[in-house]
């Protein structure tokens, strides 16, 4: 019998090996995390207009996003209440209606059932299209202008999943003169569990001077990531570098202090960036105080729970869609501010895509870890065994200022352990207010040793 | 793609030529001869680019954003330090080597705009097989230009590929293409 509540141990950061393998607990993350937590769907800048529309996936459930007459952004099912064929085919778009390919049943923008064909002389004018709308994904909303669906209607708000995490986030996403999404994706397919470059993202600064030795020596010659080539040495203690922190709802991030600028090959490149760094970090230490001006010009990886990973200084913004325990679609966009000079903007995308895109430097040697990670675990007696997540234990502590749980180590796997501790809370819990339960406690599992 | 109907063909000897470049090409970055594939093939001015196109409907020409994501939008600096990356000899993705082997057909040569240069199309297949159990293949056009330099030779002064397969079967393309 599967028992979830023996597949991690928060407090001595250790994960069965059997989530990055077994289908029953894919069916389950399915079920208890695809089907009930905010999922990234789209940004408000790459949908501005009232049709203007994009299709992606929530778990392994195909929607559509859609910006509405009044301006709002709704979500539906992209599957006819017919007989289940898809009502989009594209991948954006602008329209006033929605038509399935099979027999030509047309919705609205709103979801709702417009027009049928011949339905007066095939259903006798006995078909009720009131209720044969798409159904509607329950709950939409945006942070700082990205927008996230949910199909529990009984999920906290979108402000409240994001928690402390919120708190980090606004430092990047909350730019003063607000941020966009430089579309469309691109898309590519890993055979890994979606958990790895979501662990990975989340907070895995050991891995940047090894797996990426030959990137950070080629490309970063001016960044202080540079010195994190090979793993050989530390240039300065970890905890002056950066920090860790993770939160209630398992989303987390390393942030290493200053690290933002100086990751391109030109200097001309990384002096126009620095030169935006330096006129907006006054705006932004007024708006959000000092402590998030300094995370502002930092480099930061970090995941938002479950499956929306990140990068501040490469720019990099990810969805990894489940397709199957081994096995995920990539999504990856540019994210930029949008006020910025367009040359800037070009040069953060052209840059991001020669480093994370599908062709990209970095992406490619991360992709062979992710995929190693889960089929290992395709063996037996592999899969009997444990995960050690254990980087930092002991280290961690509350701080005055940064909320949730915080390590003063950008070298750390705090972030995981809590990725790893909601993953669980969400596995086993039937409802949200057993979630809620755990709420005041949350933070001793990892404090209390 | 542009309609070549009113394009003048290169004469027979020159479409030797190109043909002869491509497959000297394709033999340098399939046996791991990139260096030279760059110093002796490439112009510095190079524009090397491969874009992947957002499907939408063909009657839809309102939707917002870009419609193109640029896979590669590289310079000779930029070709250059992907070469660099496995002579750094730490590119664990490299090792054991990646081995391709790509067939280069459909080559038609034009006279470019200015004199001396080529406006040439050709189509790729490539396999790609890594590590034990990898393989992937890869299909796609190229748009090229070939310029002539001082010293008589050709080299590559353009390339454009749109990349038609949206979803990225083979995971990624860090190889010359």
């Amino acid at each position: 019998m599967l028992d979830v509540s023996k597949l991690i141990n928060t407090k001595d950061g250790i994960q069965s090996r059997r989530i990055f393998h077994d289908q029953a607990i894919y069916d389950l993350e399915m079920e208890r995390i695809f089907a009930r937590c905010w999922l990234f769907l789209t940004h408000e800048s790459l949908i501005p207009n009232t049709g203007d529309y994009i299709t992606t996936k929530m778990g392994q459930d195909n929607v559509i996003v859609v910006r509405q007459q009044n301006g709002k952004v709704r979500a539906f099912v992209n599957s006819c209440s017919h007989r289940g064929a898809r009502v989009c085919a594209a991948e954006a778009g602008n329209t006033r209606s929605f038509v399935c390919s099979y027999h030509g049943w047309a919705y609205g923008i709103d979801g709702s059932l417009q027009g049928v064909p011949l339905e007066k002389e095939v259903y006798n004018n006995q078909l009720d299209k009131s209720t044969h709308g798409l159904v509607e994904v329950a709950l939409v909303d945006n942070f700082c202008g990205f927008i996230y669906g949910c199909f529990d209607p009984a999920a906290p708000s979108l402000r409240e999943f994001l928690g402390e995490a919120a708190w980090y986030l606004e430092a990047w996403m909350g730019a003063p003169g607000g941020t966009e999404l430089i579309g469309p994706p691109s898309r590519s397919i890993l055979y890994c569990n979606w958990k790895t470059p979501s662990e990975n993202f989340i907070g895995d600064m050991y891995h940047v001077g090894w797996t990426h030795a030959s990137s950070t020596q080629v490309l970063f010659s001016q960044s202080p990531l540079m010195a994190l080539q090979g793993n050989a040495s530390l240039p300065a203690p970890a905890e002056v570098m950066g920090m860790h922190f993770t939160s209630r709802g398992g989303h987390g991030a390393a942030i290493t202090y200053g690290g933002r600028g100086g990751l391109y090959t030109t200097a001309r490149e990384n002096e126009m960036l620095g030169a935006w760094l330096a006129a907006q970090t006054p705006k932004v230490a007024e708006r959000l105080g000092e402590a998030r001006a300094k995370l502002y010009n930092s480099a930061w990886d970090g995941t938002i729970f479950p499956n929306n990973s990140f990068l501040v200084g490469p720019n990099t913004f990810k969805v990894w869609l489940p397709r199957g325990p081994g096995a995920i679609e990539a999504l990856t966009w540019t994210w930029v501010e949008k006020d910025m000079p367009e040359e800037l903007k070009r040069i953060i995308a052209r840059n991001m895509n020669q480093t994370f895109g599908t062709a990209g430097m970095l992406e490619s040697e991360d992709a062979d870890n992710m995929e190693s990670m889960t089929q290992s675990n395709d063996g037996l007696v592999t899969r009997r065994g444990t995960l050690n997540a254990q980087m930092g234990l002991g280290r961690e502590r509350e701080d005055a200022v940064m909320p949730g749980v915080v390590s003063d180590a950008m070298i750390n796997e705090l972030s995981h352990r809590g990725f790893y501790r909601y993953y669980q809370e969400m596995l086993v819990a039937e409802s949200w207010d057993e979630l809620r339960a755990n709420s005041s406690k949350w933070k001793k599992v990892h404090l209390e040793r | 793609m542009t309609n070549h109907n009113n394009e003048r063909e290169v004469t027979r000897e020159v479409r030797d030529e190109i043909e002869r470049f491509l497959f000297r090409e394709a033999r340098l970055i399939d046996t791991e001869q990139e260096r030279e594939w760059l110093e002796t093939m490439v112009d510095a001015e190079i524009k090397y680019q491969v874009f992947s196109r957002q499907l939408r409907y063909r009657k839809d020409t309102r939707g917002s954003g870009d419609k193109e994501v640029y896979f590669f939008d590289d310079n000779y600096a930029d070709l250059d330090h992907r070469i660099g990356l496995r002579e750094t000899g730490t590119q664990w993705v490299a090792d054991p080597p990646n081995r391709l082997r790509r067939i280069v057909g459909n080559i038609e040569g034009f006279e470019g705009e200015r004199a001396g240069e080529y406006r040439v199309y050709s189509n790729c297949m490539v396999t790609r097989n890594r590590m034990v159990y990898e393989q992937m293949s890869y299909a796609y056009g190229r748009e090229d230009i070939l310029r002539r330099g001082t010293d008589g030779k050709l080299r590559l002064l353009q390339r454009v590929i749109n990349f038609e397969e949206r979803f990225v079967r083979g995971k990624n393309l860090l190889f010359i293409l």
